[in-house]
């Protein structure tokens, strides 16, 4: 089931009225776990069978570490292995053969191997992800194991952010679903304005930017106008499919009466790589840093080197986690490069410009830089992304420039009304009359505006 | 309807050359069909009326709102198709089709309404149809915000006017242009993904615009047959599914029964890989001169008696496929 088909909106409706009508938490969960399945099963009902299985083994695994503290180890190892291994074979096993393949046939060998069809299941890098977390913290004491089944079972499978995340962690996430909650129509009314923004972000900005981006992307040779403008229009189509889901999945929570974590935080704003890392998906960011990087030395590292070794081989998996294509990659390489490159330069951490012509030279760089790196991740393949940039022309025809600002404008018009809401949030008092009343036109733009070839969310497929 | 230049371009085209015979589809036909060489072959006065990416839906509006108000119908309609689009009302009518489908629309038309929209609406949706005058209106603001945007756009950029604009933005996005191979895994993808009702190969022809189409040529006396275009995918052996297969099979006798030529290009030999372009079309060059003698060959044999005189064509601009 996905968010922006009507059967949602009945689902959720009849679920919303009961899970209220309940009162009592204990049922309230059981409700909410039905409904999770139910939502996660309604396309593929097997893939219950995967985020079951996930659930079962962590659960125990759990368990199991609270009960014999000796065995910590190895039941962690039991954990990582039965979620990393269904990540490996589901989202990974036909890319290593691809490429195991592609060597041994550079070396004249053709060894007897074949790729499998295999269907990816939606949300599996999240929930395993989350599941991790919960088996990770208990290891290192931060956490209880729990004893109820079924709400942890909730914590893995809770609907809204099932697929595609946030990716919360068990300290933030379990209390949550372990207390009662109860009605707050501020909380409803957050959860709402939240929803209307998720939606605006997804079926009116970033599904009717999708068409240009998509053909863009499709040309043969496309030049550099063209390619920037195609680029640019890229992100603010990720930005607003990804943080319109996000919104959309903590607006649904709150009206269940709980709060999932901020994952996105004015990603465009940033001055530095470490910044924008900061406020780009915010979730997974957190999660790299503190089971990949942090445990690999992080950056109290003194030697460069080890520094170098680690930073390099956390945002090469970050890039892996999205997708199982050379792009995703080197994508994540690319960052990784760039944060070297800015801690060498004296640019890392917490650093701030200090001036406000550093900080406009500082933005422009970073959103240059991010761009490019858009550019990559978007890529139907490194071939093309090559091919493109070693043959780009910097000669700019009518028909490239035209459509190169009927594009920005495109993009400008459909932003204008969201660009007006953050600014009336923003600011207290009389503005939260125009506040609401911007509300009331993103809702109008959405009737008018969204788009009838609407896609697939973009982080579906990660 | 009234005021639309794509529908005065075929009322005056088909009204100035008095056609004996209209072959109506989309851009299958378009690209497929010469009319220079089709005239010569026939010896028949023609019109090919097409719009790329029209469906079952379009083709019954022109026959209902543009034929049967000619004052000297045409003696044949000859519709192409793919597939089961025959009996898809819902196909090619919403999105970036449904202002095609708007300019050929009368003031009401009931049967479009329910066979294209009704049907297949949800109740939110079928309640939004009918009480909120922004939602039924949609297309039209859209247009609107799209049309003052290209007005900017040719202020900036001095292109001159929205048409100018329109035409730029197309020529960057000209298919020549696209990799060819992502091109044709786009095409084959958006026709899967868009219209997932396009797997029903139930046969429903009381459904469907199909029945309408019949009734409507019956009427009017005008003898209708049926051209089933071969598709890239046909150049490969068993490629159709069984399902289509079944649905092939109900929509031959079902003409049969009515006495409805069906000229089938599906399993046609000589039509190779050579003669089809970018997509799921034939080309332009040898593709277009094969097709065009055999079509008129298998029209004169199956379908026509007249005479040879004089073909024009009317292309609907605006729409790709």
């Amino acid at each position: 089931m996905i968010f922006t088909s009507y059967t949602y909106i009945y689902f959720f409706l009849i679920v919303g009225i009961l899970y209220w009508g309940v009162r009592k938490k204990a049922i309230q969960n059981y409700l909410l776990l039905g409904a999770s399945y139910l939502f996660y099963g309604w396309i593929t009902p097997w893939f219950c069978l995967l985020i079951a299985s996930s659930t079962i083994v962590d659960y125990f695994c759990g368990r199991a570490m609270g009960r014999f503290p000796q065995w910590k180890k190895k039941l962690l190892c039991v954990s990582l292995i039965s979620n990393l291994g269904l990540l490996g074979v589901f989202k990974y096993f036909n890319f290593f053969i691809e490429n195991f393949l592609f060597v041994f046939s550079q070396m004249g060998m053709s060894p007897n191997l074949s790729t499998l069809q295999i269907v990816l299941p939606v949300g599996i890098s999240f929930y395993t992800f989350q599941t991790l977390s919960y088996t990770i913290d208990i290891y290192r004491g931060k956490l209880a194991p729990r004893k109820n089944f079924i709400d942890f079972a909730v914590f893995v499978s809770f609907f809204p952010q099932l697929v595609a995340g946030p990716i919360e962690r068990a300290t933030h996430f379990l209390p949550q679903i372990e207390r009662s909650r109860t009605w707050s129509w501020g909380r409803f009314e957050r959860g709402i304005v939240l929803i209307i923004q998720g939606y605006f972000k997804k079926l009116v900005i970033a599904d009717n930017i999708v068409f240009y981006v998509d053909k863009i992307f499709m040309l043969e040779s496309p030049g550099l106008l063209l390619m920037a403008a195609g680029t640019f229009a890229f992100s603010i189509q990720i930005y607003a499919d990804f943080s319109g889901y996000t919104d959309i999945a903590r607006g649904t929570a709150k009206l269940l009466g709980i709060n999932l974590m901020k994952n996105f935080n004015f990603p465009y704003f940033a001055v530095t790589p470490s910044d924008f890392w900061r406020r780009w998906h915010i979730s997974l960011s957190t999660w790299i840093r503190d089971y990949i990087y942090i445990p690999l030395g992080g950056s109290r590292q003194k030697a460069m080197f080890g520094y170098v070794v680690t930073i390099m081989l956390t945002m090469f998996l970050c890039g892996l986690w999205h997708g199982a294509a050379w792009n995703y990659v080197v994508w994540g390489v690319y960052h990784g490069i760039l944060l070297v490159v800015y801690r060498l330069c004296g640019l890392d951490g917490k650093w701030v410009p200090s001036n406000v012509f550093k900080l406009l030279i500082s933005w422009s760089v970073m959103y240059v830089l991010v761009l490019i790196g858009w550019s990559i991740f978007r890529a139907p393949s490194m071939a093309w992304w090559l091919h493109s940039v070693s043959n780009v022309t910097f000669a700019v025809d009518m028909a490239s420039f035209v459509t190169a600002v009927f594009i920005l404008l495109k993009i400008s018009a459909y932003t204008f009304p969201l660009l007006l809401l953050l600014a009336a949030q923003y600011k207290k008092g009389w503005a939260t009359f125009c506040s609401s009343f911007i509300q009331a036109c993103l809702l109008i733009m959405i009737v008018i505006f969204h788009s009838e070839t609407g896609q697939d969310f973009i982080y579906f497929q990660f | 309807m009234i005021g639309d230049k794509r529908v005065s371009d075929v009322s005056g085209t088909i009204n100035s050359q008095n056609p004996e015979l209209i072959l109506l589809g989309n851009s299958m036909l378009g690209e497929a069909v010469g009319q220079e060489e089709m005239s010569r072959a026939l010896g028949l006065p023609s019109v090919k009326v097409w719009l790329g990416g029209s469906g079952s839906a379009w083709w019954y509006l022109v026959i209902k709102n543009i034929v049967s108000e000619l004052p000297h119908k045409p003696k044949y309609i000859g519709i192409f198709f793919r597939d089961n689009y025959l009996t898809l009302p819902q196909h090619k009518t919403s999105g970036k089709h449904k202002s095609g489908i708007d300019a050929f629309a009368g003031a009401r038309e009931e049967t479009l309404d329910q066979l294209a929209y009704f049907n297949s609406m949800d109740s939110v949706e079928l309640a939004a149809q009918k009480y909120l005058p922004l939602f039924n209106h949609r297309t039209q603001i859209k247009e609107t915000f799209d049309r003052n945007l290209q007005q900017l756009t040719a202020k900036i950029t001095d292109a001159g006017d929205v048409k100018k604009v329109k035409k730029l933005v197309a020529i960057a996005f000209d298919n020549d242009k696209m990799n060819p191979v992502m091109l044709d895994r786009r095409q084959l993808a958006d026709e899967l993904a868009q219209d997932e009702y396009r797997k029903d190969m139930s046969f429903h022809p009381d459904r469907s615009f199909l029945d309408h189409i019949i009734k409507l040529c019956e009427e009017q006396g005008i003898k209708l047959f049926f051209v089933r275009v071969k598709r890239s995918r046909d150049l490969r052996v068993n490629k159709q599914s069984p399902d289509l297969l079944a649905y092939m099979s109900l929509f031959n006798s079902y003409l049969s029964e009515k006495d409805i030529p069906l000229i089938d290009f599906t399993d046609d030999k000589q039509l190779v890989s050579k003669h089809f372009g970018k997509g799921d079309h034939l080309n332009r060059g040898s593709g277009r001169t094969l097709f065009t003698q055999l079509l008129a060959e298998r029209i004169e044999k199956e379908v026509l008696v007249g005479q040879k005189t004089f073909v024009a064509a009317v292309k609907i601009k605006g729409q790709d496929n």
